[in-house]
């Protein structure tokens, strides 16, 4: 599973090893302060486009709510959004202003960061194939994510698409969803998340103890949500990365719905598996996982009727314990037979909540309506003293 | 008490009376979508099902409520009752073994002539020559020789007597009256397994036991007897006394087999026991579970080369047997192969389950290094013993054979009440379809048997070569200890063999039984949990372990199920995680996982 995406950050890592970095490096170096100019100008501009489009939503927003009350809150938002944005954009050109007086040690850090990044970037590509080491959390994982947040730090920095440029770097891999080459930071940075992603998600399926379990889904959908949301800024295989993160996200869901069986709380636990199959029921034919996700679906409408049916089998227990404790003969040899039945299953599977949970396990049970059989109905009260035989007409 | 239950209505009160929560499911959460909405109402729309037994409900929980109380844990408070009753009427008195009544007489008095009187006087020389047996018969006899009536029963019912009137030497007493015993006692036992049998000889008042013990003894005794006799007339020509010996052969090796079956069970217990103590300490204690074939071949070896000093030094004052040494090699060779043997196993074991092997290999290795020198003690026994035919021993073996003879009474005794030790302690004397009184009297016939042909053995006047013709009792009456040694060594290859098997470790490793009681029950689950997850050195699946705890306890597995449940909530330092597929976890480990992250 996920074979091809899963390799794809160590042909990033390669990829970085290869190419000429410390030209790139270099070449940003040297016109330090002209690109960092460029760069934040670059910024100051892009908040400004924010802004305009901003007060352009909070002007449509202000002549909706007459007719719309409830837009309300989203003008709040939006306002609460310029405000922030103004305030960076004022944080931005004071950037601009004094950069001359801090290029010496904007210099120095990059230096250092960029050095830790290249290390980083060796580390994981050591690597390679140690499946134990890469799916240990403090190992490799923390490695993926410690390259990860240092890319996304130096970025912070400096433009890392000009180092890329100078350095000729062109990263070509194999996703699932096919080739790819690409030369642009955010892009590859898309691919890494993808892979680390992928990754996870992996081993977060191949693992038996829940908690790792989700452990894995949890940092895998967190991966995928970031890689789905810079797919979306880019316009790049959006579709195909935001329906991986439903599968993660799908795969997370059913995972904490899981150990709210484990918790006894089934009735939650079958809302959470059918949000999973909701989650996952959009990944649609053509998407290369799309199997995985139909498999996933599956486990989630098996297990939202498996929570349920404990609910219902655990009424069941209650009642047959309440007839055999007061009933004789045949009934209670059925009753008997039935709560050993249902004890011996349920604690097979999910583990018997403790007695004294089990009332209000029952609380949050459904029932379709009742309903009286034609053949059982009868008439209401009728007749009176002096007759009785108006009972017996038919 | 009250307070509670009255807690526990209020919230149910509250909670029927509440509106639809928004968090419960929407009727699409029955798993059907298009069905309609106002079909399924929710379970507040109207008074539930269960609703009906509102009051019963609550009086259920008041009376579990007083249940709990009771005890000191809560949640372990359901179905005690049940087998505290089970408990109660399975006590066995002290010193039940000789708590039979007449039985136990009969038995301890055969016990004191044939062994006691016999070792005490030859020892203070007051028996040279002649049989004990004899001359308490003839002590008996003497005094109804005046009343001519008696003296015919007495003569019908004492084996040939009219034999031993026409030919002093064929004094054969001895072996046929501990046929007899062995015979009668093996019956007794094997009717004593009926409850209608026990019902008849050990309840009920005393005089009435003591009758009924009476007169099913010597009705079984005297028909046993005469029953030798009638054989010996119909078949006189096949071997005079050979059936009596074969009787007496049978009772001998069952007990034997008995003991090497015990010893070998007590050197599996302690394999188990060290075994337990080890797996807890972590890394040295798995290096020493590695290395300890070498020490066992060592001390296997070691105790081999001084055994053959031993030999030496036998031949100085005569006594040698060409078989000797060959035997010994033979034992060795088995012995080396059941260390080996195993240890390649482990090696060739995969990765994911040598550890547990390991321990498994330990286990075996300790119960190598027990039932060594129990091997070669048997041995030793049996070529220094006399043999029940021999006459013509020289006074330094006679001696030696005499020490033997001790040591070998000495160990028997030793063995004896060893074993029924543990087997009160362990199953209340109860082993395998045997219960209590048929167990006890089981051991009773067989140990007639042994002390019988020690007698035989032991008396000054050897058994005339009666047996000589038949191989086949001369095996049984002298060569049990060498039959032990074969059935040890069968044994022992069988589990070896059996080794590479996945439930080798839960069969092979004896505990001690757990006390019916679910207190108990819950933490030995939980020892035996703790101890299984450091021979796994890692999670396992609860599912695989129900039927292991379910014959450990000698529960059903259902039983076995719901003590693990509430061993579960009576620990917190185990989890069970996981749903279908429930492992057992250690949260120790959990906590070391999250401190590296």
């Amino acid at each position: 599973m996920f074979d091809q995406s899963k390799e794809m950050l160590f042909d990033i890592c390669k990829a970085w090893q290869k190419s000429d970095v410390i030209k790139g490096v270099g070449a940003y170096y040297d016109n330090f302060e002209e690109l960092s100019a460029d760069r934040i100008q670059r910024d100051i501009d892009e908040y400004k486009k924010a802004i305009t489009d901003l007060n352009r939503r909070a002007s449509e927003l202000k002549k909706e709510i007459k007719k719309d009350k409830e837009k309300q809150a989203t003008l709040e938002e939006v306002k609460q959004n310029l405000t922030s944005r103004k305030s960076e954009l004022e944080a931005k050109k004071k950037e601009l202003v004094t950069l001359p007086k801090q290029v010496k040690s904007l210099k120095a850090e990059f230096d250092t960061e960029m050095k830790a990044l290249l290390k980083g970037l060796d580390d994981l590509a050591k690597l390679r194939g140690q499946d134990a080491k890469l799916r240990d959390e403090s190992d490799g994982i923390a490695q993926i994510e410690f390259v990860l947040l240092q890319f996304v730090g130096v970025n912070k920095l400096v433009e890392i698409d000009e180092i890329i440029k100078e350095a000729k770097l062109e990263i070509k891999v194999t996703s699932d969803s096919g080739e790819k080459a690409v030369k642009e930071f955010r892009k590859m940075l898309v691919l890494f998340m993808e892979s680390a992603g992928t990754r996870l998600l992996g081993y977060g399926l191949g693992e038996s103890l829940l908690s790792k379990k989700v452990m894995f889904f949890q940092k895998a959908a967190t991966m995928l949500n970031r890689s789905s949301n810079i797919a979306k800024m880019e316009k790049f295989d959006f579709a195909y990365h935001d329906k991986l993160f439903s599968i993660a996200q799908g795969c997370l869901v059913i995972g904490l719905g899981t150990q709210l069986l484990e918790t006894f709380e089934y009735s939650r636990a079958a809302q959470y598996f059918l949000k999973a199959r909701e989650i996952l029921k959009v990944v649609s034919g053509d998407h290369p996982h799309a199997s995985l996700a139909a498999e996933q679906a599956a486990v989630a409408r098996a297990s939202a009727s498996d929570a349920f049916n404990v609910l219902y089998m655990l009424n069941s227990y209650v009642n047959w314990k309440m007839v055999s404790e007061n009933a004789s003969g045949e009934l209670k040899s059925i009753a008997s037979i039935s709560i050993r039945n249902i004890e011996e299953w349920i604690t097979k599977q999910y583990g018997f909540p403790p007695d004294d949970k089990i009332n209000d396990i029952l609380g949050s049970m459904l029932w379709p309506k009742p309903l009286l059989p034609d053949e059982a109905k009868f008439p209401a009260r009728r007749g009176f003293k002096a007759d009785i035989s108006v009972l017996f007409e038919d | 008490m009250t307070n509670m239950a009255k807690g526990k209505r209020k919230s149910t009160a509250k909670k029927a009376s509440s509106p639809p929560d928004e968090s419960e499911p929407v009727p699409e959460a029955a798993g059907v979508e298009n069905e309609q909405e106002t079909s399924t109402p929710t379970d507040q729309d109207y008074e539930p099902e269960w609703a009906m037994y509102d009051a019963e409900l609550e009086r259920h929980v008041e009376e579990s409520d007083a249940d709990t109380e009771q005890e000191l844990s809560q949640d372990l408070g359901v179905q005690t009752s049940v087998t505290e009753k089970e408990l109660a009427s399975d006590k066995v008195p002290r010193f039940f073994p000789v708590r039979l009544g007449f039985l136990s007489f009969m038995f301890l008095a055969f016990f004191t002539i044939s062994v006691l009187i016999l070792n005490i006087a030859s020892i203070i020389g007051l028996v040279t020559n002649g049989d004990i047996f004899h001359q308490v018969l003839t002590i008996i006899q003497t005094p109804m020789e005046r009343v001519p009536v008696l003296l015919q029963i007495f003569n019908f019912i004492v084996p040939f007597s009219n034999i031993q009137a026409l030919n002093p030497n064929a004094d054969v007493q001895a072996l046929y009256i501990s046929a007899g015993f062995v015979l009668t006692f093996m019956t007794l036992s094997l009717l004593s397994t009926k409850h209608r049998v026990t019902h008849f000889l050990f309840e009920g008042s005393a005089i009435k036991r003591f009758f009924a013990q009476l007169g099913t003894f010597f009705l079984l005794f005297i028909l046993y007897i005469q029953a030798l006799k009638l054989y010996v007339d119909f078949f006189p020509d096949t071997n005079d006394y050979g059936i009596a010996a074969d009787f007496l052969a049978i009772g001998a090796t069952a007990w034997i087999l008995f003991q090497g079956y015990a010893l070998l069970t007590a050197a599996r217990r302690n394999g188990t026991r060290v075994e337990g103590a080890l797996v807890k300490q972590g890394r040295l204690a798995y290096a020493f579970a590695i290395i300890l074939p070498v020490f066992v071949i060592v001390f296997i070896l070691l105790l081999t080369w001084g055994y053959f000093v031993f030999l030496g030094l036998l031949t100085l004052i005569h006594i040698s047997a060409p078989s000797w040494p060959v035997v010994i090699e033979v034992i060795l060779g088995a012995m080396l192969v059941f260390c080996l043997l195993p240890t390649f196993i482990v090696a060739a074991t995969r990765s994911s389950r040598r550890r547990q092997k390991v321990y498994d290999n330990l286990v075996i290795q300790l119960t190598n290094f027990f039932m060594f020198p129990y091997l070669l003690f048997n041995i030793t026994i049996y070529y220094i013993l006399p043999k029940t035919q021999s006459s013509g021993t020289s006074t330094s073996t006679g001696l030696l054979s005499q020490i033997f003879l001790y040591a070998d009474l000495v160990v028997t005794i030793v063995m004896l009440l060893m074993a029924l030790r543990s087997a009160s302690a362990r199953t209340g004397y109860r082993f395998g379809p045997l219960n209590k009184h048929s167990f006890i009297l089981f051991i009773y016939a067989s140990l007639a048997g042994q002390f019988g042909i020690r007698y035989l053995q032991s008396r000054p006047s050897p058994l005339p070569s009666i047996l000589g013709s038949s191989t086949s009792n001369n095996i049984f009456l002298d060569g049990q200890y060498w039959v032990v040694d074969a059935v040890v060594v069968a044994l022992m290859l069988f589990y070896v063999l059996a080794f590479g098997s996945r439930k080798f470790g839960l069969y092979f490793r004896v505990r001690d039984q757990v006390s019916r009681q679910d207190h108990q029950r819950i933490d030995f689950i939980h020892e035996y949990l703790l101890e299984e997850y450091a021979r796994r050195n890692g999670m396992f699946l609860v599912a695989e372990m129900y039927d292991a705890l379910a014959t450990l306890m000698k529960v059903d597995t259902f039983k076995a199920m719901q003590l693990v449940e509430k061993m579960r909530v009576a620990y917190s330092d185990i989890r069970i995680e996981g749903v279908k597929k429930r492992y057992i976890v250690l949260v120790e480990d959990k906590k070391k996982d999250t401190k590296e992250a």
